[in-house]
């Protein structure tokens, strides 16, 4: 869907006064008007640049609102719930650029023949891909945030001044870079080895080509229903509700537990009392066996729906409920400058 | 963030390009020096001789050559093993020159020359300067080009007939330094200039 | 290095590079330097003690909307006595006097965005002020940040260090956070933990024993006994929404928060 894109920051020629625009992990700057050259320095070895926030409070909220109508939510969270605190916040991210190159050797087991025998097919893998990993660089406690995608079109700014609320940065640069550099070298013997049932040869390389510390707009909404407290955070350029928890529809929760509980009851019971009365034969055995793992798959399920249903999880929020919505994985890649090869 | 301007470590006058190269000549004096880790230092490079005189236009590629020992202690490939008998495959074994293209053409043809120049090892004659001819950006720093090259040797054994399955090797660099080759631009498609086959 | 002048009297303030803050060598006042302008420097004391605290997120932890060991089970990590600095703007809007106040430094702690301070309660930070048993934490955001988004005419700006207790408690290996307002007494949380599963699981087994037997019996006594899978049905549906059923707080409760 969107692929991850590199920032450009905008900054002055200091020879002729005219626009630079410095793309993400370019150290090596030249200025189209004058033709100087320059070298990129950045103080503690990070460029640190924010995106401004262009969603407003009252569409942050619209967007919260409308959040609370999908899914198996409270039905009357739009009535009846409280927004008790709504506010803005630039939360840091690291964020590092690199090329990831593997070569994974395995196999691949298939199935063939009439009697389903297992074949290995021997396999091997190139991969040549750039990749961006991101990382949140705070604590922040079960905002059930991770990563970031930057939107396309989205203009990044040099982060100098404190002009914004941010929240501070908390873990190690040098900790940040090298989780990024193993997750990225990770993720491209995983992408090798992705047709391969067991791999037996691997090799990755890592070549960085940018790490910078992004400052991105969210709002924090916090909401009470019930006498319990609950949050959703909202993406502050694309308005989309990122994370959050949210009380869940209890008829829908009870519901889960009658038709859960008979209806596995039933099937178990359904199965045994066949097998009991066919004494034993193979159709009886049959359906007692499919009956009593439909009844185990039911029970799971619904029992899961019943328990958890108190809260609808959203994004990569910590803890027990039902989750819907994507988490944001740490690792991506770029598509337009890949070299992969299969065999 | 601060934009540093740099200069020439010869005679200190500013630095001028139209192109992202790290490798920067100084309009003053033609001196060349090499852009890494933020700042413009010296750097040895030599220059390959045309092997014919061509009427197309002429350009320099700039090649990271790393110098390496390859060890393979243990290799095992699943079939294939008559096709690689026939064509007599050369081994990418020993020491020898890596050749790695450090610049921004087209990748089919960086990533051929790369291989067929590390498993040819052409004997080079060289000259003194560029007489003029146009230098191709150079956009891969120094601080990769063993990586690459280590990739490259992994690259063979993988394209080769047959399917790699299991390796173990040593690979110990012994020097990495700049080489430019001559090519000749081809409609779209660039053509090296030096004999190899 | 701009002058900066004091906030009360007007002269010229002494302010040594690298320092934040600055005493008047005419009046006294203690103004606070951030960035660009000089404000008053308040604190507000605090009105409720460690214990009573305490005892005020004890009663959280037992109410009616909480899991129901929350109070038992509950292994408090952090209970810090601090002071949280925050802005005070007074500005006149539609001609009425209104107090906006605004948190000094990134956080993520509930209950900090929109603070009361009790007009009668505060006093000027100077050497006289005690913070003593509290940690003060330092402003980090510039008070710049929050000007364009104010609406009206300033009237003054301050800087105020807030008084609160920073609660941090884990429940059943995952990690809380919760704050009493150590001026008013509420309690600021975020999302807290849920019920435990015994109930749930009674429920559950009992329709499931219910459908069981109705399968087992419809098949090897005769068809009419599939009705108690029905049963299981209403009877699992009808307990289950006795254990759902959130607790709907007395107003009382509501107001205190």
């Amino acid at each position: 869907m969107t692929e991850a894109q590199k920032i450009l920051v905008s900054m002055t020629c200091p020879s002729c006064g005219g626009q630079v625009q410095c793309e993400e992990g370019e150290d090596l700057v030249l200025c189209k008007f004058c033709e100087s050259v320059f070298a990129l320095t950045t103080d503690e070895g990070a460029n640190k640049v924010m995106y401004k926030m262009t969603v407003d409070k009252d569409k942050a909220l619209a967007k919260v609102r409308d959040w609370w109508k999908t899914g198996p939510k409270a039905q009357d969270l739009v009535q009846t719930a409280q927004v008790t605190e709504a506010y803005p916040m630039y939360l840091p991210f690291w964020r590092l650029i690199a090329r990831g190159k593997a070569c994974v050797c395995g196999i691949e087991e298939e199935r063939r023949g009439k009697d389903n025998q297992k074949v290995e097919i021997p396999r091997e893998a190139l991969i040549n891909r750039e990749y961006i990993y991101s990382e949140i660089a705070c604590e922040t406690g079960d905002l059930g945030i991770q990563s970031i995608v930057i939107p396309e079109r989205a203009q990044a700014i040099s982060y100098d001044d404190q002009e914004i609320v941010t929240f501070g940065v908390t873990s190690s640069r040098d900790n940040a870079y090298e989780a990024g550099g193993r997750a990225i070298r990770q993720t491209a013997v995983e992408d090798g080895g992705a047709r391969m049932d067991k791999i037996y040869f691997s090799k990755s390389f890592f070549f960085p080509k940018a790490f910078t510390l992004v400052y991105y707009p969210f709002w924090i909404v916090r909401y009470s229903y019930e006498g319990r407290t609950y949050f959703a955070t909202v993406d502050g350029i694309t308005a989309r509700v990122v994370s959050g928890r949210a009380p869940g529809n209890a008829g829908s929760q009870s519901t889960a537990a009658g038709i859960g509980g008979a209806l596995s009851g039933g099937l178990a019971g359904f199965g045994i009392g066949l097998a009991i009365v066919t004494e034993g034969t193979d159709v009886g055995i049959g359906v007692l066996v499919v009956g009593i793992v439909a009844a185990v798959a039911l029970l799971g399920y619904f029992y899961n729906r019943f328990r958890y249903g108190d809260e609808i999880l959203e994004g990569a929020v910590n803890g027990k409920g039902l989750k819907s919505g994507r988490t944001q994985k740490k690792v991506q890649p770029i598509y337009n400058e890949t070299y992969d090869y299969f065999k | 963030m601060l934009l540093k301007e740099l200069k020439c470590p010869g005679c200190g006058a500013p630095l001028k390009s139209k192109e992202r190269d790290m490798m920067l000549a100084c309009s003053h004096c033609g001196r060349i020096s090499l852009f890494a880790d933020g700042t413009v230092g010296d750097v040895s490079y030599s220059i390959a001789a045309p092997a014919e005189n061509r009427s197309e236009e002429l350009i320099y590629v700039p090649f990271w050559i790393v110098n390496a020992d390859l060890n393979v202690k243990k290799e095992s490939i699943s079939g294939g093993r008559i096709s690689r008998f026939i064509t007599d495959r050369k081994q990418m074994r020993g020491t020898r020159d890596f050749y790695v293209c450090a610049a921004a053409l087209p990748e089919d043809s960086c990533r051929k020359w790369n291989m067929d120049l590390t498993l040819d090892q052409p004997e080079l004659t060289f000259v003194s300067g560029f007489k003029g001819a146009k230098r191709a950006v150079m956009t891969m720093e120094k601080g990769i080009a063993g990586e690459n090259a280590e990739f490259l040797f992994l690259r063979y054994e993988t394209e080769i007939p047959g399917t790699l399955q299991t390796l173990e090797y040593d690979f110990n660099i012994n020097s990495t330094k700049v080489l430019y080759l001559p090519a000749y631009k081809i409609n779209d498609t660039y053509i090296l200039g030096i004999s190899h086959e | 290095m701009p002058d900066f002048q004091c906030p009360k009297c007007g002269a010229s303030l002494q302010v040594k590079p690298g320092t934040q803050m600055a005493t008047c060598s005419f009046c006294g006042t203690v103004t606070y330097i951030d960035r660009r302008s000089a404000l008053f420097f308040y604190l507000l004391p605090f009105s409720i003690d460690e214990n009573a605290a305490k005892g005020i997120f004890k009663r959280w932890t037992a109410g009616p909307a909480q899991a129901k060991d929350l109070e038992s089970s509950a292994n408090i990590t952090k209970f810090a006595k601090e002071f949280f600095p925050v802005f005070r703007f007074r500005r006149t809007v539609n001609g009425k006097e209104t107090v906006f106040v605004k948190p000094a430094k990134g956080t993520l702690l509930p209950g900090m965005q929109d603070l009361t301070i009790p007009p009668g309660n505060i006093v000027i930070y100077d050497a006289n002020a005690s913070t003593k048993g509290a940690d003060v934490i330092q402003p980090d955001i510039a008070i710049d940040s929050y000007l364009p988004e104010l609406t009206g005419t300033p009237i003054d700006q301050a800087l105020v260090y807030f008084p609160i207790y920073e609660i941090a408690y884990t429940y059943k290996g995952a990690a809380y956070q919760a704050v009493v307002d150590g001026s008013s007494g509420a309690v600021y949380t975020t999302s807290s933990p849920t019920r435990s599963s015994g109930a749930y699981i009674a429920v559950m087994g009992l329709a499931f024993t219910l459908g069981l037997l109705g399968g087992i019996l419809g098949i090897m006594v005769s068809p009419i006994f599939f009705v108690l899978v029905i049963a299981g049905f209403f009877a699992g549906k009808l307990l289950a929404a006795r254990v759902v059923e959130r607790q709907k707080p007395a107003d009382a409760e509501v107001k205190a928060e």
